[in-house]
């Protein structure tokens, strides 16, 4: 991660943020085009009306021509009515063209986390990478949406300027009668002293308005540390599941006020970072800023008045000319404040491409795999071992294992003896580190992505439901075969509470999307989670504790219904209920990594090793009291 | 029906209320705030006169030849003026947030507000956890102290503009006033049309709020869904990144189709503001041009009123915004006040003092209790009594009311009917702080925050007993799995606030859980499906212990595993709310009831002789 500390250059900088503008104007379409048309219009038309007021003081100080008068009077009422509507009707127009600029700048993240490697999904540092990308958006706005108002002010800011010098071409032109005692100032010496001093001036505020920027943003950490902080300890969510640890173990007063209060650096109160620096350094640098600005006006109006009392022009020319280098000096000090804010913006847009740039590390390979109907997909196992990134420890071991077409496996082992990383890597999720796994003799990662998942259905532990309609959870899609899903959802044991619904698969899950939305149990989801995975119908079919929530009744259900909901796949069920042993025809035993035990329940409960400990733990329960009631 | 909307959110709390409550919270935690706001409009108000003076009196030294040294006196005073009322200005700060140093207080403020908040929320009787009504004044509240512009620290910021835009107003008033009174009239008059019509016009939102939400809902819901774990897994097995995008381009479409027609509606206040600027400068001009021509007014002295004719239009809606703004604020401060004074049913007062004992004896008499805006009793007229000391089971069908029954006890919940006794007293005479003190509870969703390990399982962060912590760490069998940590007891769990923290296994989460219950080592022991995450020998391990955990305690134990009952005194079958049938393991079984049954269904699978065919 970049250090906010240290300076981008320019070059760098300024291509990081082009790079963002396209990319950034690719999903707002048209957006930028119309930040700087309406951007334009809005500048014309201040000069314009900038213009003609001057003609009108100008006409009063001087003849005081009725039809003049009367004709400047009319132009500035009427011109400001049109510029009124003309910019009304621009500024409309962009908002609608902004009003998902959020949305998009949030979709571009989550789009790439569709499409990057699942193993850098699930790697902290990218994890944290993405936090700290939120985190400085939350705070200040750091990074792309930094750029929709810098871009915005840049555009205005250098129209502002480029008009100013038009207008004010004539301060320059007009010279002083010669004669004058102010004539010395129609030497191109005063002139070059009058700008210089100009110059000097209008770079004091830009400068320092920099420099307070760049020490605010290099408090980054400490900024995003405090708002991690609050948010984490001060603002609660009232959900009844967290409140009840609160008042059973009296949290608040425990540790909560504690860390927000006196542990807790908290940068923002009175003592802490941010209020030193504003306090101190930052508030002595607005002052500073200030004076800039007004020691800039202060020259202007010197040599403008100067200029005016030697006789150079007129009142109208003095209202013009000064309104011209008013907004010169605004446009050029937030023209340069602006171009800063893009170079500190620079380094949180790093950040932000280095999440984007995140190559896809997995070799995607070109097969297809054959559409078979008799389903004879053979996996098998070579001497696999894996190990996570950033981990030291062999998640998998040689492990080595061939699938029959058609078998039921169950999977058991203790907590994190390796049965989850077991279904990663068959669901290809990760890669192995050493040996291959191969489907038909073929080594999986030769296959096209989309094609060797096709043969896998499978229901995590913690699963997903989107909370949006049933029918569209059981396809995964827009577009549902209703019979279907409504046959899925039977098979899945769902059936009974599908008639209830009166709108059916139409049905509205939850009430994230719709307020009208059911409630659905833990083991109503399970059920549902079930019909999805049977609704893709692929050969293998991979069940990972799917009876956790489920009482004994619905747990037995289940079990039950295990043959007709597996039917002619390959199934693999991972449970610590070992009960479920009994209805797959072969038992894999993980432990440390590796699988220790293979075979069937008799025979692995004859061998008195691993499983038998694991059975028995479970089964010493039940088996006295089967004897008794049997 | 949005007039009934807007009856029921009508604040209960008026503005003057709002604005004493919320100044008395920062006379109590920061009255630096207010001192600061009076040096804010003031310096606010020297910079805007100065600033207003500056071009037409410099122009008016040109107009009337004056002498060059008077002219740079002139031009000295008002620049010089302006600098010193900005340089302060800046210096305070003059935005929202930390802007200046004001910020730091104000947010501070702000922060201690929300912790009253927070502290509400944590100490609440629980049943309002359930309660719509409490939820929604809830998020109300918290919108009202969640970030720098909501209002109770944004209030600042509407403070001063109003503050400033008054005395303005009062002083073009008085300008316009001496000019002309029919300028005066005029634009108090077009002013005030423009302000209703725009009022009108901009409220397009808010009339069609519902609408909107809807709309907004739908596009954030899908927002940042494929980070979270279990979402990418199910995007890459199924295929769903598809569906995800269609949904989303849908969702974004139906926004934009809202800003088009929200925005086409505001073309009428663009139109309508345009007009009345049209007739408001038009005259304004015609009047003062007529002055010019008439009775010699300067050119520097038409500058000066013209100007002061735009300011005071704007110092005037000014004032109407700012003042819309202000009661827009005072209504989420009600609703803070509105939250903060919910009445609360239990008693959190002085309460009878809670007996002292070693163990006690928990009563329930004719309980029954029903979920808000639910018919359905879930326990229904229920009797039990658990001796001092007693192992009680708690095993039923999911939906049985275990939980709930549970929550009943512990005093989370009070009976709708029926009372819960403690040696005989009703829990609702204690102080139910107090009450929960007995508890040592292992629910089954946890309250997790990145603090250390020792810290949570003292739940506490100054007063920890760090042999008691380890002695707890090792009777839940983690030791091993804390000693592996980079800083053993003292790393951070999570990662939310602290970047070096880790996050622990769900099996290692539930055992630290009841480290943290062991080490509150409370009169009655609560465990909630203690095993639902551990392997079955980490399970068994667990019930070998259990004895030796609740030993001399009253417990209670809720368990879908049956096998899990064998070691408890009694056990109780609920069904439908009521005790169904209760006994010991094997009195149950002789019953040949439905716990009998139950326990067949999941015996049946560990028989030797076990055959398929005849499960269930």
């Amino acid at each position: 991660m970049s250090n906010k500390s240290d300076k981008m250059p320019w070059k760098e900088a300024f291509k990081i943020n082009v790079r963002a503008i396209k990319l950034l104007n690719s999903k707002n379409r048209l957006m930028f085009p119309y930040v700087t048309i309406k951007a334009l219009f809005n500048t014309v038309f201040s000069y314009a009306s900038l213009f003609v007021t001057a003609r009108l003081i100008g006409e009063l100080a001087g003849e005081r021509r009725m039809e003049k008068l009367i004709f400047w009077a009319a132009f500035q009422i009427i011109s400001t009515a049109v510029f009124a509507i003309i910019n009304g009707i621009m500024y409309h127009a962009y908002e609608v063209k902004a009003v998902n600029f959020w949305n998009n700048m949030n979709r571009i993240e989550d789009e790439k986390f569709m499409s990057m490697d699942y193993s850098d999904v699930e790697d902290q540092r990218v994890r944290d990478l993405r936090d700290q990308i939120w985190q400085n958006r939350n705070w200040s706005g750091w990074g792309f949406s930094r750029i929709q108002w810098n871009f915005e002010g840049l555009v205005s800011n250098l129209f502002n300027v480029i008009g100013a010098f038009a207008m004010a071409a004539g301060l320059i032109i007009h010279k002083v009668p010669e004669g004058s005692p102010y004539a010395f100032l129609n030497s191109p010496f005063a002139v070059l002293g009058f700008l210089a001093m100009m110059i000097f001036c209008a770079s004091v505020s830009p400068f320092l308005n920099g420099k307070n920027m760049e020490m605010s943003a290099a408090l980054a950490d400490k900024a995003r540390f405090g708002n991690r902080l609050f948010g984490h300890f001060n603002f609660m969510r009232i959900d009844p599941d967290s409140m009840v640890d609160y008042r059973m173990y009296n949290q608040t007063e425990g540790f909560i006020k504690h860390y927000c209060w006196v542990k807790g650096e908290t940068p923002w109160f009175p003592g802490g970072v941010f209020d030193r620096h504003n306090k101190g350094v930052g508030g002595l640098m607005r002052i500073g800023s200030v004076f800039g600005e007004k020691a800039l006006m202060s020259v202007i109006y010197l040599f403008v008045c100067l200029k005016a009392l030697g006789g150079a022009f007129g009142l109208g020319e003095v209202t013009q000319y000064v309104g011209a280098v008013t907004r010169f000096i605004s446009g050029f000090t937030w023209t340069i404040t602006s171009l800063n804010n893009f170079r500190v913006n620079a380094k949180f847009l790093k950040d932000i491409f280095e999440f984007l740039d995140i190559p896809n590390k997995m070799y995607q390979g070109t097969l297809t795999t054959e559409k078979r109907r008799d389903r004879k997909y053979n996996v098998e196992f070579k001497d696999v071992s894996f190990k996570y990134p950033n981990s030291d420890r062999w998640a998998l071991r040689h492990v080595s294992v061939k699938f029959e077409v058609g078998t039921k496996l169950a999977v058991v082992g203790e907590n994190g003896s390796g049965k989850s990383t077991f279904i990663k890597l068959l669901c290809r999720l990760y890669d192995p580190q050493e040996g291959e796994i191969l489907l038909n003799g073929v080594n999986i990662k030769k296959y096209r992505y989309d094609e060797y998942i096709a043969i896998f259905s499978v229901v995590f532990q913690d699963f997903w439901l989107m909370s949006h309609k049933l029918g569209q959870n059981v396809a995964g899609s827009c577009d549902v075969d209703d019979k279907r899903a409504i046959k899925c959802l039977e098979d899945a044991g769902f059936g009974d509470r599908l008639r209830e619904l009166p709108d059916g698969l139409e049905t509205w899950l939850g009430k994230d999307f719709d307020e009208d939305g059911i409630v659905v149990s833990g083991g109503e989801k399970q059920k549902i989670a079930i019909a999805r995975a049977l609704y893709k119908d692929a050969p293998f079919i991979v069940l990972d504790e799917p009876t956790a929530s489920l009482d004994p009744i619905a747990e037995a259900e289940i079990y039950k219904n295990f043959d007709e909901i597996v039917g002619d796949r390959t199934a693999i069920y991972i449970s610590h209920r070992l009960s479920s042993c009994r209805f797959c025809k072969e038992i894999l035993v993980f432990e440390g990594g590796g699988i220790i035990e293979r075979g069937t329940h008799d025979g692995l409960i004859d061998a008195e090793g691993r499983y038998k400990e694991l059975w028995d733990a479970q089964a010493k329960y039940y088996e006295k009291e089967n004897e008794k009631a049997d | 029906m949005s007039n009934e909307k807007e009856k029921r959110e009508k604040p209960q709390y008026g503005m003057l209320k709002c604005l004493g409550w919320f100044f008395s919270r920062a006379v109590k935690y920061r009255p630096e705030t207010i001192v600061l706001l009076f040096f804010q409009i003031l310096f606010n108000v020297s910079s805007a006169i100065f600033g207003f003076y500056m071009s037409p009196m410099i122009l008016s030294c040109l107009e009337n030849r004056s002498p060059a040294g008077e002219l740079l006196l002139t031009a000295a005073f008002f620049i010089g003026g302006c600098f010193i009322s900005d340089a302060l200005v800046s210096y305070i700060g003059n935005g929202v947030g930390s802007d200046g140093f004001k910020g730091g207080y104000q947010i501070q403020l702000r922060s201690r507000i929300a912790q009253e908040i927070t502290d509400k929320t944590a100490a609440t009787s629980y049943c309002h956890c359930l309660d719509n009504k409490f939820l929604r004044a809830g998020e109300r509240a918290y919108n009202a102290c969640g970030s720098n512009r909501a209002a109770a620290e944004g209030i600042w910021h509407t403070l001063q503009n109003l503050g400033v835009n008054i005395v303005m107003f009062v002083f073009f008033t008085a300008m316009l006033t001496y000019i002309h009174p029919v300028v005066f009239a005029v634009t108090v008059v077009l002013s005030l049309a423009d302000f209703l019509i725009s009022g009108y016009v901009y409220k397009y939102n808010y009339r069609h709020r519902e609408e909107l939400s809807h709309i907004d809902r739908q596009a954030w819901y899908l927002q940042g869904l494929p980070s979270q774990l279990s979402v990418a897994k199910d995007i890459r097995l199924f295929g769903l990144a598809s569906w995800i995008n269609r949904l989303t381009d849908k969702a974004l479409a139906a926004k934009e189709a809202y800003a088009v027609k929200e925005h086409k509606f505001y073309l009428i206040g663009t139109f309508s503001s345009m007009i009345i600027e049209f007739l408001r400068s038009g005259a304004v001009i015609f009047i003062l041009l007529k002055m010019c021509i008439e009775n010699g007014m300067s050119a520097a002295e038409f500058m000066l009123y013209f100007s002061a004719v735009n300011s005071f239009n704007g110092r005037f809606s000014g004032i109407l915004n700012d003042f819309l703004d202000l009661k827009n604020k005072c209504l989420d401060i009600s609703s803070m006040l509105e939250y903060l004074n919910y009445p609360e049913p239990f008693n959190f007062g002085e309460g009878e003092a809670i007996p002292d004992g070693y163990t006690y004896e928990i009563k329930l008499e004719n309980v029954s209790y029903a979920y808000p805006e639910s018919d359905k009793k879930i326990i229904d007229s229920l009797n039990l009594t658990v001796k001092p000391g007693e192992k009680i089971a708690i095993v039923g069908l999911n939906g049985a009311g275990k939980t709930t029954l549970i929550k009943l006890i512990t005093g989370l919940l009070d009976p709708d009917g029926g009372r819960v006794m403690l040696n005989g007293t009703d829990i609702k005479k204690f102080n139910r702080s107090e009450y929960y003190k007995l508890f040592s509870a292992v629910f089954q969703h946890f309250n997790m925050f990145d603090i250390t390990v020792a810290e949570t399982v003292a739940q506490s962060a100054t007063d920890i007993d760090l042999p008691r912590v380890r002695d707890c760490i090792e009777k839940a069998g983690l030791t091993k799995a804390v000693n592996d940590l980079p800083d053993g007891i003292n790393t951070h769990l999570g990662r939310e606030v602290y970047l070096d923290g880790v996050v622990l296994s769900g099996g290692q989460t539930q055992r630290l859980m009841l480290a943290r219950a062991l080490y509150k080592n409370g009169k009655i022991l609560v465990l909630d499906e203690p095993t639902a995450a551990l392997d079955p020998l980490a399970e068994r391990d667990m019930y070998e212990k259990y004895n030796s955990m609740a030993e001399g305690k009253t417990s209670l134990f809720i368990s879908h595993r049956l096998a899990s009952t064998q070691f408890c005194d009694r056990i109780l079958y609920l069904k439908d709310g009521k005790i169904a049938e209760e006994g010991t393991h094997e009195s149950l079984l002789k019953l040949d009831g439905e716990y009998a049954k139950l326990f067949r269904v999941q015996a049946r699978y560990y028989k030797e002789n076990f055959n398929k065919e005849e499960a269930v």
